[in-house]
């Protein structure tokens, strides 16, 4: 227990942070980074988060300011920056497709019925803040890259191998190359092909260039089959496939300048579906209508969200490391002490309920606040019976609402993230308070020190009853009274998840005292003490961005611009309100060079 | 030789991976290597002399540093340590090791904030080099990557595969506060983590399919080689393509985008050359590979395919194939990862109870914890063992594949309940290129250990990064700083 550890800090120093108070007008209070005092109410302004959080409208985006940057800052921690709507300074790097995004690409390129990646044993991606679509993070490797290779000539041949009447070879292969026709041929299906591989219009002069490639491995196998096949993969070779190549950024001018309506497009399907732009999405590429960023642009996001495929990518892709759903399948509970109580069916089911709940609430447009107080979820038999709700019946999953006698509500009560957090024997408060500060708050816990002395194991006592001698030091409890109290008003849940009452026979004692002197008792009331944090829309909103626009966010200015994103945001905000406000940001919209 | 010297000016790649072949009438290619200025053992003595190799393997969230540390014997002298439980499983290659306790590697792993303790003492594993956060640090590069020009000289037959980067799958889970890179990978060019080939099916195919010996000097010509050929020259002509694709669009980026291109760009000529050797590996008279192994078994609970599953089962086969990729020269270099830093993979099927590595490792004095740790400990130095032992049996001249390797372990931390970076549990083995004395010394920077053993040993000692020093200034390299680890190579570890 001496030091366990969250996803990822990113915290100065031992920053103290102070939980702004719930209810009332006192906006948020801490202490500023390195100063040691008592709490410094922010900034002096009491107007700005004190007041909507006040008012219980759960959602805090006030405390940004009213846009324009003109509020001053209402924040501690790592959030303790100044608002602003003008875009920071970190630059975005030139992204290759990440291994979902082959995937789908591939899928709508060429109809493949495979996971490519997976086909073709692609290594996993480079992960940073979380996501894996950070450019500067994502490398080619030759090991990625005798992959793709084997990849694409796997694809070829899979194209080609379907019957001629197939609906995809019969969009894609237009005509039949013979040795005399093989110019036109390859000319009339390499255009098509190779404006949606590079999604945008390409040149003839490109064209002409894996044209004569293919003509080249004709002639030498006085066969046209290879001809074809060798162009098709070289398109799939491409670093202007494997790339999203945005040609029109100023290389050597750090002002920010609007992308091309191509090139936007292409940033909007990657970051709601995963895959390269459709059919309707080129269009309004081609009529120039996204540009400008209006209803025209508003009315594609409506629609992408709403197309089951691309919505479940964006779910599947965002949400499956930020909440932890690829580590559901791998939690190894103590099967001494969990006999019969938890099998593979629950372990698969868990990361299941979250990712159909998350779903649901973008669908649903549901406040970003419900991601913590929904009074609904998604189970099947082995969930319901776990959770001592009624079974909806069968293993297919089935949207129930929680009854309170269920003592659940939201994310937090929820398996997958209950059993994440938590060691194989027992429960970790500190765990799961970490990730709530860390992934929901975007606030730092600063990393353990090294050196930190062992501490007895959990003995005869509670979770409870050790941690509280760890906070009795003083060289502990300057972190640790912020983190343990959110873990420990959650300890009616156990490490695999289950309802329980008691801790090695001990009446559980579920009750918190956070660092601003509210108290409270269970889950509940801290998901809705959680749900009122002004910090909950800014880190959503940064979380979103970090992979929506494929960069850090980290900075200190990064962290002022997501503040000033979030406050563009109407009151009350929704999940598809969170993600138009992210496409509409400067962020998305521009990109810029870096002087020479 | 001339043309083929002069074949090696003509590839503009970095290093040309060109294996050299000397036609022996055409049935069995008996040693591939000429003679080397470099690799004779003895100026004069012998002809024929065999490559050097560098192998690098990594042990996870450190050691039950009570049941790994070894004690002294009631005989003088440093070779005279009793085996503890852990280190029982070397004592087949006791005489061919060097076990190295009490070194420090506190300031360099734990520079700032965030630490993040595994992810930091994996991140900066062979490169010496501090972890922070999510930056990027473009001089990032590993001993592996940094020995390729010593382990494959300019004009000299090359390996099909520069270096090898293999690991264990299992649980990527936790990232400990930076970014998963750090825990991912230990091999690294120029801040760019270079990827772990997990599958043994794949392994294999990278290194034998398509391999056939090469026809003797002066054979007809097939028409299967024919096509082969044409098909080689085909992937060259697409592969060249996209290089000069990739040129021309690099002439219209940012200098950090134009960073992304370049790597992209090594990774399509790597493969060029690759393509070319596939048939022209040199294959010795002992380098038969095995049946492939089964294809493609990834992480499936449906199908009861657990990350401890694979850890049984993968494990043996990628043993086997290591060996054989050196002993059949495929390549020189070779890092391994037993797990990712921070790997919860659960060795259940040791204990008998679950038991996630990094859980486990977090013992806080428990004795039940402790137990399995010596277990899952032991199992892994088992692993090392068997290879090590397997690479002394194949003979190579005078010598044996292991006296031609310099082997490197080590982990991320050194006790697991309190994450110190200090006492990291080390062992060197080997021929250390001759230049290093492996005798099977236990060499304690810090103190004399009495029985028992503390848990936590104290702090001081050299900078652990100085005995990668050694190895790479033992093979040659002259640079006499690793990352941010000076100091120069470790006087005990040199011969005289």
């Amino acid at each position: 227990m001496g030091k366990e550890i969250g996803r990822r800090g990113s915290c100065k120093d031992l920053v103290v942070v102070m939980f702004m108070v719930a209810s009332g007008c006192t906006g948020v209070v801490g202490l500023p980074q390195g100063s040691s005092g008592t709490g410094v109410s922010g900034a002096g302004n009491s107007s700005g988060a004190g007041n909507n959080v006040g008012a219980g409208s759960n959602t805090g985006i006030g405390a940004a300011g009213g846009g324009g940057g003109g509020t001053p800052a209402m924040a501690a921690g790592l959030w303790a920056v100044t608002p602003t709507t003008t875009i920071d300074s970190t630059r975005a790097v030139l992204k290759r497709l990440n291994n979902p995004q082959y995937d789908n690409t591939v899928r709508d390129l060429v109809g493949t019925m495979t996971k490519a990646s997976a086909t073709y044993m692609f290594p996993d991606d480079d992960i940073s803040e979380l996501f894996d679509t950070n450019g500067q993070t994502l490398v080619y490797s030759d090991l990625l890259f005798a992959q793709v290779q084997s990849a694409a000539q796997g694809l070829v041949t899979e194209l080609l191998a379907r019957p001629a009447t197939d609906p995809v070879r019969t969009r894609l292969v237009t005509c039949t190359p013979t040795m005399t026709t093989l110019g036109t041929c390859l000319t009339t299906i390499l255009t098509p092909f190779m404006t949606s591989a590079y999604r945008r219009p390409v040149t003839p002069a490109e064209v002409a260039q894996i044209v004569t490639l293919g003509t080249t491995i004709a002639t030498a196998h006085n066969d046209p089959v290879p001809g074809l096949s060798g162009a098709l993969e070289a398109v799939l070779l491409s670093p202007n496939f494997l790339f999203r190549v945005e040609p029109s950024t100023k290389i050597t001018s750090t002002t920010p300048t609007k992308v091309s309506d191509y090139e936007l497009a292409t940033r909007l399907s990657y970051f709601l579906g995963s895959t390269m732009p459709d059919a309707q999405l080129t269009q309004a590429a081609a009529a120039g209508q996204l540009a400008p960023a209006g209803a025209a642009y508003n009315a594609q996001i409506d629609r992408l969200l709403a197309d089951p495929v691309r919505s479940q990518a964006f779910v599947d892709n965002f949400a499956v490391r930020w909440l932890s759903l690829s580590d559901a399948l791998l939690v190894a509970p103590d099967d001494t002490i969990f006999a019969g109580l938890y099998d593979d069916a629950l372990r698969l089911s868990s990361p299941q309920e979250t990712s159909m709940f998350f779903a649901s609430l973008i669908a649903d447009k549901q406040p970003l606040p419900t991601l913590l107080t929904a009074n609904f979820t998604f189970v099947n038999d082995s969930l319901a019976q776990h959770y001592g709700i009624p079974s909806p019946g069968g293993t297919a999953f089935a949207r129930v609402n929680l009854p309170a006698s269920s003592n659940r509500m939201g994310l937090l009560t929820q398996e997958t993230f209950l059993t994440v957090y938590s060691q194989p024997d027992r429960t970790s408060p500190v765990k799961r308070g970490v990730w709530v500060l860390e992934n929901l708050l975007c606030d730092g816990t600063a990393a353990p020190p090294p050196g930190i002395p062992q501490l007895p194991a959990q003995g005869t006592g509670t979770v409870r009853q050790v941690l509280e001698t760890h906070r009795a030091q003083a060289f502990c409890s300057s972190c640790h009274n912020l983190i343990d109290p959110i873990g420990l008003a959650l300890e009616n849940f156990d490490a695999i998840g289950s309802y329980r009452t008691l801790d090695n026979g001990v009446p559980i004692d579920a009750s918190a005292t956070m660092l601003d002197g509210t108290t409270f008792t269970g889950s509940t009331a801290l998901a809705n003490y959680v749900a009122k944090d002004p910090r909950l829309a800014w880190c959503l909103t940064k979380q979103v961005m970090t992979f929506g626009v494929g960069r850090t966010f980290e900075p200190p200015d990064g962290r002022a611009y997501v503040m000033g994103v979030a406050s563009q945001m109407n009151p009350n905000p929704t999940w598809p309100d969170l993600i138009k406000a992210v496409a509409n940001s400067q962020a998305f919209l521009t990109s810029r060079g870096e002087s020479q | 030789m001339s043309t083929n010297s002069k074949r090696e000016k003509d590839m503009s790649a970095k290093i040309s991976r060109r294996v050299v072949l000397k036609g022996a009438g055409g049935v069995s290619i008996a040693l591939p290597f000429l003679a080397s200025a470099f690799w004779t053992r003895r100026a004069g003595a012998q002809t024929v002399s065999y490559p050097r190799r560098f192998m690098a393997w990594f042990i996870p969230n450190g050691l039950n540093m009570t049941t790994w540390t070894p004690v002294l014997g009631s005989q003088a002298g440093l070779t005279n340590w009793v085996a503890t439980p852990i280190s029982t499983p070397l004592e087949v290659i006791r005489k061919k090791m060097l076990i190295v306790s009490g070194t420090d590697n506190q300031a360099i792993a734990i520079p700032g904030n965030p630490p993040g303790d595994h992810g930091a003492g994996t991140g900066m594993f062979l490169n010496g080099l501090s972890v922070n956060g999510h930056l990027t640090d473009n001089t990032r590069t590993s001993v592996d990557q940094l020995l390729l020009p010593v382990l494959n000289p300019a004009g000299t037959s090359q390996p099909k595969y520069p270096v090898l980067n293999l690991g264990l799958q299992g649980d990527n889970g936790l990232c400990d506060r930076v970014d998963c890179t750090f825990s991912r990978a230990i091999s690294w060019i120029k801040g760019a983590p270079q990827p772990n080939i997990y599958d043994p099916g794949l392994l294999w195919d990278k290194l034998f399919m398509g391999f056939t010996p090469p026809p003797a000097a002066g054979a007809a010509t097939t028409a299967a080689s024919a096509t082969a050929a044409q098909l080689k020259a085909d992937q060259k002509s697409i592969l060249d393509l996209v290089m000069s694709q990739t040129a021309t669009l690099s002439t219209n980026l940012s200098t950090s985008d134009k960073i992304k291109l370049d790597e992209f760009n090594t990774s399509v000529r790597d493969l060029e050359v690759q393509i070319q050797n596939v048939s022209t590996s040199a294959l010795t008279t002992g380098c038969t590979p095995d049946a492939r192994p089964m294809a493609g078994e990834v992480l499936n609970f449906d199908r009861g395919i657990t990350p401890s599953t694979i850890l049984v089962s993968h494990m043996p086969m990628l043993l086997e194939l290591m060996r054989l990729a050196f002993q059949c020269d495929m390549t020189r270099a070779i890092t391994f990862m037993v797990g990712n830093g921070t790997s919860n993979n659960d060795y259940t099927f040791l204990t008998g109870s679950s038991s996630p590595h990094h859980a486990t490792s977090h013992h806080d004095g428990d004795t039940v914890k402790l137990n399995k740790l010596t277990q899952i400990n032991t199992w892994e130095m088992l692993q090392a063992a068997t290879l090590l032992s397997a690479m002394d049996k194949v003979q190579e001249g005078d010598g044996t594949l292991l006296d031609h390797t310099t082997f490197f372990l080590g982990s991320d931390i050194s006790d697991g309940a309190t994450h110190n970076h200090w006492d990291m549990p080390c062992l060197v083995a080997g021929g250390g290129n001759g230049k290093m004395q492996i005798d099977g010394r236990h060499i304690n920077y810090v103190t004399q250990l009495t029985n028992p053993r503390p848990l936590v040993g104290p702090k001081g000692g050299p900078v652990t990064g100085r005995i990668l020093i050694s190895i790479m200034q033992a093979h040659g390299l002259t640079a006499s700083t690793l990352g941010l680890v000076t100091g120069g190579p470790l006087p005990e570890l040199m011969k005289a």
